[in-house]
C-alpha cells in the first residue's frame, strides 16, 4: 500500500504550521471561539499526519491495528472525562486528532499536544504567545539534544535550556503585546480613523529618516571603520573607544545637544538658515518644488533635525560591524590587488568593499534598526513632526495611559519593523559575491 | 636586474636588514633563493621589494631604475604569498585576468596569456571554477599564474611550496623550474626548506634575525657556510668547534675538537667553527682511508630512505656519516660496534668562531 510521504518535522516546516496558525486564529477569533479557531487549524495540519498513521497501521497488520485503535479510544474517553465541558468539544477533537497523529506517525507531536493543552489550560489569557514560544523552545530542543548526543556534549542541552528562558524573558512582552489586537483594529487604525492619516505619516516618516540616516552613517563611517581596521598610529585605541561613545550618551542629550548648537535661535542654526535659503534660491527659489524642500532649513522640528539624532545614536553599531568586516578581509589580498596594478582606492573598492560587503550589509541593518527606534532625542528635536515612536507616546500620553489606539499604532509599527528587519536579514542572506 | 642598497626597514620591534642593511643583487632572469628560519623577516623583505612599505634607509633599483618610493601598482612585480591569497569573489580565470584588465589589455591578448599559462601550469580545466574549491596546489598554480599574466619583470615567491604535501611541492617545483627556464623572468624566492634552495637557486643569502649571513652561488653558500649559523641551516649536520693549531702542513691545520684532533684545510688558526657533509663522512670496519681516521663507536643508525645516517661517537663528539644502502646492507653495522669514522682534511670547512669574525 502507497503510504503519503510527509516532509520529516524541521523548524521551518514548523514555522509555517505555526505562522499559519497564528493568521488563522488571528482571523477566526474575531468571529468565532477560540476553541472552534484552534480546532479548525489542528484538525487540518493533523488530518494529513493522522492519514499517514492510519495507513501505517494498516499496514502493520489487523492485531496492532486493533490495538492501537483500542488505545486511541480508551484515551479519547479519559480525556473527555477529565476535561469535560461542552464548551470545549471543537478544541479536544483537535487535540485528539493531534494526539492521533502522534501515535502513529511522528512521536514528538505528543510534545505539541501537551503544549496546547497547557496553554490553553493553565494560561488562557496567555494561550496564543505562550503556544508559539514553547513549540518553538519544543522544536528547537528536539533539535539541540540530538546535536548534542552526536557532539557527546550534554553542555549544549543545558545551556540552551537556560538560553532559552533568557530569550522567553526578552521576548515573552513583545509577543504577548502583538497578539493584544485583532486584525481588523489595527487595519481600522491605519486606514478607518480620524488619526490615520496622521498614523501612517508617522510611520512612513520613521521608516524613511531611519533609511536616510544609515545612508549617512555608511558614507561617513565606512572611511572611519577602515582607518581603524588597517591604520596603527598613536591614538587609534582612543578613537576607537570614542566612537562607542554615543551608545553610552542617553538619546535626551544628544537630543539637547543638537538643539544648543542648531536650534533656531542659535548662531549656527541661522547660519544653517541662511545657506538653506541660498540654496534655494539657486534651486528656482522657495516657490519651486525644488527650492521649498531647502527654503527654510533648519534642524529643530523637522525631518532633518531628526535624521541628525538617529545619524548620531545609529552610526557605532554600522561601524562596528564594519570594522568586524574588514577586519575578515586578509591585508594581503589587497597587496596582492596593488602589485597587480590596482591603486589603494580600487583596491579597496574590487577586493575589501566587496568581500567585507555582508558584513556591512549587516551593520546597515543594525544602524537601520537603531535610527528606527530611536525617540529620546528625536522626540526633543522634533516633537512635531511625529515619527513612530514619537506619535506613540504622544497618544499614551492623551489617553492617560490607559489602553487605546497609542497600542493599535505600536503593534504596527511593530510589525512592519520586523516585516522589514526579517526581508533585509533574508536580502542580506543571499547577497552573493560578485563573480566577474 | 634587482639591485638591494643598504635596505633596512623596522616594524614594531623587528628590525630588518640590520646595521649595514640588505645589499644583494639578482641578475636579470637569475633565481635567487632566500633562506632563513620562521620569523627572520623574509616576507618583509619580499614585501619591501614589492614596495608593500617603505624602507626606512637604502635604495631599491629593478634594471638599474629606482624603484625606492614607487608604489606597489606601479613596479609591476608578481608577487606570490605562502597562502595563495586568490580573490574569493573572483572565478579562476577571473583572477589571472584581474592584473590584465587592471592595465585595459584587448581581450584577445588577455585570452592569449590566460590560455598559454593555463596549459603551461596544467589548469586550463579549473578556469570556469570557483577558487574558494581548489586544492592547495591547484591555488598556488592559479596565484602563480595571476602574477605572471602582467608579465613581471621580476616575481616574488613567498615560500609558495610550504603548504603543499610532500608529492605536490616536488611537482610544483619542478613546474616553477620549467617556467622560470621558459619565461626568463628574474626570480626572487624566500623558503626555509633547503632541498628547495638547491634545486631552484642560482644563487643563495642565508638570513637570520632580518641580516643577511651569506650570499653567494648554491655551492659557495651549501659547500663553505660563512658560520655556524648558516652551515646548520644549509643541512650540514656535523658542526663543531675547535681551537686550530699549525699542522703537518702549510696549508693545513690540526684542529683539537673535545677529545679529538682533526686534520683541516684551512689558514685559520685559534678558536674555529668547522663543518663536515655527512655524505663525505664514511665509516669503516678496519682501518679505513683519508686523512681523517677516527675510532669510535656507532651510537645509532636511522634509515633516511636513500642513506643510512650513521652516528658515530668519536672521543665523546658525534659524527654523522650517510652510508648509501647498497653499502650499508652489504655490510650492516650496529650500536656499539667499533668502526672507524674517515674523512679527507680538504672535507673540512673551517670557519671564524661566532662572535670572534
Amino acid at each position: 500500500m502507497q503510504t503519503i510521504t510527509l516532509p520529516r518535522l524541521s523548524v521551518s516546516t514548523l514555522a509555517v504550521p505555526f505562522a499559519a496558525a497564528a493568521g488563522v486564529l488571528a482571523l477566526v477569533q474575531a468571529f468565532w471561539s477560540v476553541g472552534v479557531a484552534i480546532g479548525l487549524f489542528l484538525a487540518v495540519v493533523t488530518f494529513l499526519y493522522a492519514l499517514n498513521g492510519v495507513a501505517n497501521v494498516v499496514r502493520m497488520g489487523p492485531r496492532p491495528a486493533a490495538a492501537y485503535a483500542a488505545a486511541y479510544a480508551c484515551l479519547f474517553l479519559l480525556f473527555m472525562v477529565v476535561l469535560g465541558g461542552e464548551a470545549h468539544r471543537a478544541l479536544m477533537l483537535g487535540l485528539f486528532a493531534l494526539f492521533l497523529a502522534g501515535m502513529f506517525h511522528t512521536g514528538a507531536m505528543l510534545g505539541y499536544f501537551v503544549i496546547v493543552l497547557a496553554a490553553t489550560t493553565l494560561f488562557p489569557f496567555y494561550r496564543l504567545p505562550l503556544m508559539l514560544l514553547l513549540s518553538l523552545f519544543y522544536a528547537l530542543l528536539l533539535r539541540v539534544r540530538r546535536a548534542a548526543r552526536q557532539a557527546d556534549n550534554s553542555l549544549l542541552t543545558a545551556f540552551f535550556i537556560v538560553s532559552f528562558l533568557f530569550a522567553a524573558i526578552v521576548f515573552f512582552p513583545l509577543l504577548h503585546f502583538v497578539f493584544q489586537r485583532a486584525p481588523q483594529d489595527l487595519a481600522h487604525t491605519l486606514f478607518g480613523d480620524a488619526i490615520s492619516p496622521a498614523v501612517r505619516e508617522a510611520l512612513l516618516r520613521s521608516l524613511l529618516t531611519s533609511t536616510v540616516s544609515t545612508g549617512i552613517a555608511l558614507l561617513l563611517g565606512l572611511p572611519l571603520a577602515y582607518v581603524l581596521v588597517r591604520g596603527e598610529f598613536k591614538g587609534r585605541a582612543i578613537l576607537d573607544v570614542a566612537m562607542d561613545v554615543p551608545i553610552l550618551i542617553p538619546p535626551p542629550i544628544v537630543g539637547i545637544a543638537i538643539i544648543r548648537l542648531v536650534g533656531e535661535s542659535t548662531a549656527l542654526g541661522m547660519q544653517v538658515k541662511s545657506i538653506g535659503l541660498a540654496i534655494s534660491n539657486l534651486l528656482g527659489g522657495p516657490g519651486s518644488t525644488l527650492g521649498s524642500a531647502f527654503a527654510n532649513l533648519h534642524f529643530t522640528g523637522t525631518e532633518a533635525g531628526i535624521i541628525f539624532a538617529q545619524v548620531i545614536v545609529s552610526s557605532p553599531f554600522l561601524i562596528r560591524s564594519a570594522m568586524t568586516a574588514f577586519r575578515g578581509v586578509d591585508a594581503r589580498l589587497e597587496y596582492v590587488s596593488r602589485t597587480l596594478g590596482a591603486g589603494p582606492l580600487r583596491s579597496f573598492v574590487q577586493i575589501t568593499l566587496p568581500l567585507a560587503g555582508r558584513g556591512i550589509f549587516a551593520g546597515c541593518i543594525l544602524a537601520w534598526a537603531r535610527g528606527v527606534s530611536e525617540f529620546g532625542a528625536c522626540q526633543l528635536v522634533a516633537y512635531r513632526p511625529p515619527t513612530g515612536p514619537t506619535l506613540i507616546y504622544d497618544l499614551y500620553q492623551s489617553h492617560g495611559g490607559a489602553p487605546g489606539p497609542s497600542d493599535n499604532v505600536a503593534i504596527i509599527m511593530t510589525l512592519i519593523c520586523l516585516a522589514v528587519f526579517a526581508v533585509l536579514h533574508i536580502a542580506g542572506s543571499r547577497l552573493i559575491w560578485r563573480r566577474s | 636586474m634587482l639591485q638591494l642598497e643598504g635596505v633596512a626597514r623596522t616594524i614594531g620591534s623587528f628590525r630588518l636588514g640590520g646595521p649595514a642593511g640588505i645589499n644583494l643583487e639578482v641578475a636579470t632572469g637569475g633565481y635567487l633563493v632566500i633562506l632563513g628560519p620562521t620569523g627572520c623577516g623574509k616576507t618583509v623583505l619580499l614585501e619591501t621589494v614589492a614596495g608593500i612599505g617603505r624602507p626606512d634607509r637604502g635604495r631599491i633599483l629593478l634594471g638599474g631604475a629606482d624603484m625606492t618610493g614607487v608604489p606597489p601598482e606601479r613596479r609591476s612585480i608578481g608577487f606570490v604569498y605562502q597562502r595563495s591569497m586568490l580573490f574569493p569573489h573572483y572565478s579562476v580565470e577571473g583572477n589571472i585576468r584581474y592584473g590584465m584588465a587592471l592595465r585595459r589589455l584587448p581581450d584577445g591578448e588577455q585570452r592569449q596569456r590566460v590560455d598559454r599559462l593555463a596549459q603551461m601550469l596544467g589548469i586550463g580545466p579549473l578556469l570556469g571554477r570557483d577558487v574558494r574549491n581548489l586544492s592547495g596546489g591547484e591555488s598556488q598554480k592559479v596565484a602563480l599564474a595571476r602574477a605572471l599574466a602582467i608579465q613581471p619583470p621580476l616575481l616574488l615567491l613567498d615560500e609558495p611550496l610550504a603548504p603543499l604535501d610532500p608529492p605536490t611541492r616536488e611537482a610544483l617545483r619542478r613546474e616553477i623550474k620549467t617556467i622560470h627556464r621558459e619565461l626568463g623572468t628574474t626570480v626572487l624566492h624566500v623558503t626555509h626548506d633547503q632541498l628547495t634552495a638547491r634545486i631552484l637557486g642560482h644563487s643563495v643569502g642565508v638570513l637570520r634575525d632580518g641580516a643577511l649571513q651569506q650570499a653567494g652561488s648554491v655551492d659557495d653558500v651549501f659547500e663553505r657556510p660563512a658560520g655556524e649559523f648558516v652551515a646548520r641551516f644549509v643541512g650540514i649536520e656535523n658542526v663543531l668547534a675547535g681551537d686550530a693549531a699549525d699542522g703537518s702542513s702549510p696549508g693545513e691545520a690540526a684542529v683539537r675538537v673535545g677529545g679529538i684532533v682533526l686534520r683541516a684545510r684551512t689558514l685559520l688558526r685559534g678558536k674555529i667553527g668547522l663543518c663536515v657533509r655527512p655524505s663525505a663522512v664514511s665509516v669503516a670496519c678496519g682501518e679505513g682511508a683519508g686523512d681523517n681516521r677516527l675510532a669510535g663507536r656507532v651510537r645509532d643508525v636511522v634509515d633516511r630512505n636513500e642513506v643510512y645516517r650513521v652516528t658515530v661517537d668519536v672521543g665523546g663528539v658525534p659524527l654523522v656519516a650517510d652510508v648509501s644502502r647498497g653499502a650499508y646492507e652489504a655490510n650492516p653495522i650496529g650500536a656499539g660496534v667499533a668502526v672507524a669514522a674517515c674523512f679527507n682534511a680538504d672535507q673540512v670547512h673551517c670557519f671564524p668562531a661566532e662572535g670572534e669574525a
